[in-house]
């Protein structure tokens, strides 16, 4: 009975391991497309190394990594050649991967099996599947932002030859020719201050309100307090469209439309509401006895914010601007709709206007890798704040 | 007595305190909502917001002792009239009226002029004509110094009191409506769940010891955090139907006979818009969840252990009903925001193909076609059909809460 499942495993592992190999000779640009041969040849010779492998863990012999990867592999390139003699290196190195992620899986589930006698279905797949799960899921997120990077350097006429050749192929001297081009020709130099405008004023015109507003809802008492500390965010409930289009129509008629101005209306009215959001969590933990300290000793309420609270809440201050300043650098809609005139395009609206026909793609991704890597930067640097902060207030046991 | 004081003063301090917020934030945001409704019932159109002003230019003759000053009159708009138009300019004290044009007064060293009704495409100039009674060094430079200054008025149609029902006849008797609030819900429902689904696996991937876990926490944000303009170009180039890299690693595969159009054909471009929401949209559900995951005591887990369950019964009688309400609340906001989601469609597919949802349509109307007033008799349908959700999720956590 384990032997039978052993070997439907291992079948299953190799067949797995297989694909991915084929997988990889495609992104690297080994291969143009499958052969079956080259799998069944893969399968075939994997399957056999594994069955006597298994054999010997059930016979409580010892496993040795190193030379059974090795084996297999050398094993397994011999009939590779054999059928496909003008393989390129590349097509060997994905070969010892699979393997020796074939070789992983295997053992980790046979480590299961040699210890314990009854088949543990659940156990052993699914530490099988959380690696694969891992693998897979870690790959469909770093997919397209490796092809952001990718294609931001590799001319069009490269490309086209192979689109699934993922490799990095470019010459030297034009490696940063997309992000030249995209600064000068296209101007993203003033759109990058255009945006960094927009964002550290919408920064101040945020923190201060939202600081004074937060404190308010956390510390003082008056009617409605408990309705608002609960309803700050039902304002997140609006589409943005519903609002635009009426702010559209006032905008112009008042001539506010088509200027950064008008952006820096709309935006604190859309970060305000999370900021103070994130901020009343904040000075919930903060100890109420601090503050009526100095209550006590005579000061005035903004004396104990700007003295007491304010120097205990910087770390909490700088992560929700450094929010503020992500969500008014992202923001797509309204900077869309309101700006006209070229000169006052945020990034987001710049990157729309690369969106043609006759602009290369390489120059549309070099403009994505300008807009995401602030972004990127701030958010990985505030990572462990947001599972904590952030979420903090929302989930109770 | 004291006590009341203190309260009287906590509360005047928290108004002003909370005044800017609540100012900004219902301004811009309540304000347009309510304001929805009132454009929805007027016939407005995108050449109806900037409301047509004169272009007034002065042009000098001298000719000996004789000063002719004309003006130069025009409507930039060829059918919109302005109400009411009115120049004032000076003159210098050393000319004397001689000939003015009727509409004109000359008062006090001041020209003025009224007129009303100015119509659409009007053009015409006026000359007034002056003599040279003393003689003045610097005529000229006076002359070419003064600068008229001009006022105008004219209707607004966002002020004025016309009104329509026409907005919300032609809503709802698009034949596309029913198909365009099904498309919507769908998107919301498979989306939201497509990325909670994501986003629980990812917790669970997560919830153990490795190598390199804090890294993969941090990458897994990448999806939602990246600005939507970049990744949704990122995935139309990935998903090209003729250059793209997925479509090519599928037929390297021999699994395509022709290369899938993945955004520009009718059902499919709907599920890969789905797909997309999912990926973009885990990682905030799986920040939820997994925050809710680590705060499980491990107590249940090891009794659990000590009394033999396996891993699939762990999960569902341990597990989930600890993170069920974090999963239900995660939904809800997902399918609200996603019911609300503009930008992504937008940037990936403008709404071709089957995937035009409630807001774009919104957008379409009011600036795709020019219908202000279009659109926002759709904004007040996105409205209320929001709002009857909203109502269905209060009542149902409130219920949960209790």
């Amino acid at each position: 009975m384990t032997i039978i499942f052993s070997v439907v495993i291992s079948f299953v592992i190799f067949g797995i391991a297989s694909i991915l190999w084929q997988l990889l000779c495609i992104l690297t640009g080994v291969l143009e497309s499958i052969s079956v041969v080259l799998m069944a040849v893969f399968l075939l010779t994997g399957l056999i190394m594994s069955i006597t492998n298994i054999l010997s863990i059930l016979k409580r012999r010892s496993y040795h990594n190193v030379l059974g990867i090795s084996v297999l592999t050398l094993v397994t390139a011999v009939p590779v050649y054999w059928v496909f003699p003008q393989g390129s290196p590349g097509l060997y190195v994905n070969l010892v991967l699979s393997i020796v992620f074939a070789m992983i899986s295997i053992k980790t589930i046979f480590k299961h099996l040699s210890l314990i006698q009854t088949v543990d279905i659940y156990t052993m797949i699914s530490r099988f599947f959380r690696v694969l799960g891992l693998l897979i899921f870690v790959s469909i997120i770093f997919l397209p932002l490796y092809f952001m990077i990718f294609l931001s350097i590799t001319p069009r006429a490269v490309f086209l030859q192979n689109p699934a050749n993922l490799m990095p192929r470019f010459s030297l001297g034009k490696f940063f020719d997309g992000y030249v081009e995209v600064m000068t020709t296209f101007k993203f130099g003033r759109y990058i201050l255009n945006s960094l405008l927009v964002s550290l004023s919408t920064v101040v015109l945020t923190m201060i309100p939202a600081t004074l507003g937060a404190y308010a809802v956390t510390r003082l008492r008056f009617p409605g307090q408990k309705f608002l500390s609960r309803s700050i965010l039902i304002i997140y409930m609006f589409p943005s469209i519903v609002l635009a289009i009426p702010l559209y129509s006032v905008f112009s008629s008042l001539g506010l439309r088509d200027s950064l101005l008008g952006l820096l209306i709309v935006y604190p009215a859309i970060t305000i509401p999370v900021s103070l959001y994130m901020l009343r969590n904040y000075f919930q933990t903060l100890p109420r006895e601090i503050e009526e300290a100095g209550i006590i000793d005579g000061c005035s309420r903004l004396s104990v914010i700007r003295y007491i609270v304010l120097p205990l809440s910087i770390p909490a201050l700088l992560a929700v601007g450094l929010y503020i300043f992500m969500i008014a650098w992202n923001e797509f809609l309204f900077a869309f709709m309101f700006l006209d005139k070229q000169s006052i395009f945020t990034l987001s609206r710049g990157m729309v206007s690369l969106n043609s026909q006759e602009v290369p793609r390489q120059y549309l991704m070099a403009g994505a890798i300008i807009i995401t890597l602030p972004v990127m930067l701030i958010f990985f640097s505030l990572e462990r704040f947001f599972t904590g902060g952030l979420v903090a207030g929302g989930v109770k046991g | 007595m004291g006590k009341s004081s203190i309260e009287a003063q906590e509360r005047r301090i928290a108004f002003w305190m909370l005044l800017p917020s609540l100012l900004i934030v219902l301004s811009i945001v309540l304000f347009p909502v309510l304001l929805n409704f009132w454009v929805s019932f007027k016939p407005i159109r995108l050449g109806d917001l900037r409301p047509p002003s004169p272009i007034v230019r002065e042009k000098i003759v001298l000719d000996d002792q004789i000063v002719r000053i004309q003006y130069q009159v025009r409507n930039t708009s060829p059918d919109k009239s302005i109400a009411l138009m009115t120049i004032v300019d000076i003159y210098p004290p050393s000319l004397q009226v001689q000939e003015i044009p009727t509409g004109f007064e000359v008062v006090d060293g001041q020209i003025r002029f009224n007129k009303k009704n100015i119509p659409g495409g009007f053009l015409e100039t006026y000359q007034l004509t002056f003599l040279v009674t003393t003689s003045q060094s610097n005529l000229e430079e006076e002359l070419e110094n003064s600068i008229p200054i001009i006022n105008s008025h004219a209707h607004n149609i966002l002020t004025d009191l016309r009104f329509t029902l026409d907005n919300y006849r032609i809503a709802l008797q698009t034949r596309e409506l029913f198909q365009i609030m099904l498309t919507t819900i769908l998107y919301a429902v498979l989306g939201s769940s497509g990325a909670l689904l994501l986003g629980l696996i990812a917790a669970i991937l997560v919830n153990q010891k490795f190598p390199g876990n804090g890294a993969v926490r941090s990458l897994f944000l990448f999806p939602y955090v990246t600005p939507i303009v970049a990744v949704a170009f990122v995935w139309r180039f990935l998903l090209d139907a003729q250059s793209g890299t997925v479509n090519e690693i599928l037929s390297s595969f021999n699994l395509l006979g022709e290369p899938i159009s993945f955004l520009s054909i009718r059902p499919t471009a709907l599920i890969t818009a789905i797909f997309f929401n999912a990926w973009r949209y885990f990682p905030f559900c799986y920040l939820f969840v997994f925050a809710r995951l680590k705060a499980i005591p491990s107590v249940l887990y090891e009794s659990a252990q000590i009394e033999g369950a396996g891993k699939m019964q762990t999960f569902w009688h341990i597990t989930l009903p600890q993170i069920s309400e974090v999963l239900l609340s995660v939904f809800m906001l997902r399918f609200i925001w996603t019911f609300n989601n503009f930008d992504d469609l937008f940037l990936l597919t403008g709404g071709a193909a089957g995937t035009k949802t409630l807001p774009v349509q919104v957008y379409d109307y009011a600036l795709g076609s020019g219908n202000i007033g279009g659109g926002a008799a759709f904004s007040v349908i996105l409205f209320l059909l929001l709002s009857c959700f909203l109502f269905v999720f209060l009542s149902r956590s409130r219920e949960v809460e209790s």
